[in-house]
């Protein structure tokens, strides 16, 4: 079997069989074997280099390809009325608190739009966004019930949801993590890198035998 | 050890986000609520009825006895106009829960843990319902009520995990109203409607409301609770 280190191995007298006295001394590489091995070594490492440069400009070029795409489903979804873009929110099972949180506004000036009050420029620009981002994300990820993909914690340690990400002014962390190129642990890494200090804690919910949740010391 | 917490983060908080609705955006609609502050309520003192500005400080499970009717009595605890508590004050002051602008920017409230009474459901009138506490603000009364009287502080977002299915059966009823209120069905009415459709099980074996415990059944009720109240309202 042919050796992968370029035939620097001990070599057993093996044509003397159980008579042989000893094992052979290697042969020292000749100058050309280590020029040889040294330049294997640093094309490889080259070969990975580019790999991660490569890796780390497809992600770059990924992100624009979506953001543009995002950008342009916005443009899309911002030819409804503000009262149109409200409802088809609403119709996606989002709470109207849900929405404030996400545009960052409050619950009654949803209520004072929804009733056909003035829509800023900006305002209907956010809330296009966002339906923009809804439509990317169930298109590309097959997510049946968007709504309900916003509010679902990321993990289970955290309670924080993607609506948090969103509402942090942070959109492209949560597409990464829609698009499955952030792990849920990377995402919550890349959000709070003190999450896990954070949410730590000895109290857990539980059921009780009346059937109502409740809250008690971990034993 | 955690402590009491205050709404927003270090040297930013955020006293809006302690309320859903204050002053004339309160949604007459909406259900009665732990937090929900009302002004000139009439409450048990000793020996005597008197009129008090109340916050609702019962737990959001004990509110109502099936689901549907409030308790025969509900216990508040008294509002008095206060100073503004800066975010590391929520800390301490044991006694109380500030409610930083809940009247305007320079308006500061404080409940008071050391002033209780019990206040009969018939004297909570939506017309003086001046604020109702977001779930962060909930979180946070439940927070500083349960320290206050165990000296347990269990972390605000624990509160949620407990709360928030009662928070969004309030959302929902509040949302029914509104979409038949497009058809003139009053507010009572309404309420019965989607308190009944709430309590049914449609054909799963597991009641709409029990369900809400359950985060990720939440989207797709609304989205039901939506088709629904509209399909009414087409007769």
């Amino acid at each position: 079997m042919p050796d992968p280190t370029g035939d620097l191995i001990w070599m057993i007298d093996e044509t003397r069989g159980t008579a042989a006295t000893g094992v052979t001394g290697a042969p020292i590489p000749t100058q050309t074997q280590t020029t040889a091995a040294v330049l294997q070594t640093e094309n490889i490492g080259d070969l990975r280099k580019r790999v991660r440069e490569l890796s780390v400009t497809a992600s770059a070029v990924h992100q624009n390809a979506y953001l543009e795409e995002w950008r342009v489903r916005t443009q899309e979804r911002a030819a409804l009325g503000g009262v149109s873009l409200l409802e088809a929110l609403a119709d996606l099972g989002f709470s109207w608190r849900d929405v404030a949180r996400l545009l960052g506004v409050s619950v009654p000036a949803i209520q004072k739009w929804r009733k056909g009050g003035k829509l800023s420029p900006e305002n209907r620009r956010k809330l296009a966004s966002l339906l923009a981002a809804c439509d990317f994300i169930s298109m590309h990820f097959l997510v049946e019930d968007i709504g309900q993909w916003f509010e679902m914690p990321i993990t289970d340690s955290a309670p924080i949801t993607p609506i948090d990400l969103w509402a942090d002014g942070n959109p492209v962390l949560v597409f990464e993590y829609a698009t499955r190129h952030l792990t849920p642990d990377e995402t919550m890494d890349k959000f709070d890198p003190s999450w896990r200090e954070r949410y730590r804690t000895n109290v857990e919910t539980f059921r009780d035998d009346d059937g109502i949740l409740g809250l008690r010391i971990r034993e | 050890m955690d402590e009491l917490e205050f709404p927003g983060s270090p040297g930013k908080p955020d006293w809006e986000g302690l309320y859903l609705y204050r002053g004339s955006d309160v949604v007459a609609s909406r259900p009665i609520f732990t937090g929900d502050v009302f002004f000139g309520a009439e409450v048990q003192g000793i020996g005597a009825i008197e009129t008090k500005d109340i916050i609702v400080i019962q737990h959001p499970c004990a509110l109502r006895t099936n689901g549907v009717d409030l308790a025969v009595s509900l216990m508040v605890a008294e509002v008095t106009p206060g100073r503004l508590y800066a975010g590391n004050e929520w800390h301490g002051n044991y006694k109380l829960m500030p409610l930083p602008e809940m009247a305007g920017t320079e308006s500061h409230y404080l409940a008071s843990f050391t002033s209780i009474y019990l206040a009969i459901p018939d004297s909570l009138i939506a017309a003086n319902r001046v604020a109702c506490l977001s779930p962060t603000g909930v979180n946070l009364l439940m927070q500083r009520w349960v320290c206050h009287n165990s000296r347990v502080v269990v972390p605000a977002w624990k509160y949620d995990e407990v709360v928030s299915a009662q928070y969004e059966e309030a959302d929902m009823i509040e949302e029914w109203c509104d979409i038949r209120n497009s058809s003139h069905v009053s507010v009572a009415d309404a309420t019965a409607e989607a308190t009944a459709w709430l309590n049914d099980d449609g054909g799963s074996g597991v009641k709409r409301r029990m369900m809400l415990d359950t985060p990720a059944f939440r989207a797709p009720m609304r989205k039901a609770l939506r088709k629904q109240a509209k399909a009414l309202n087409q007769g």
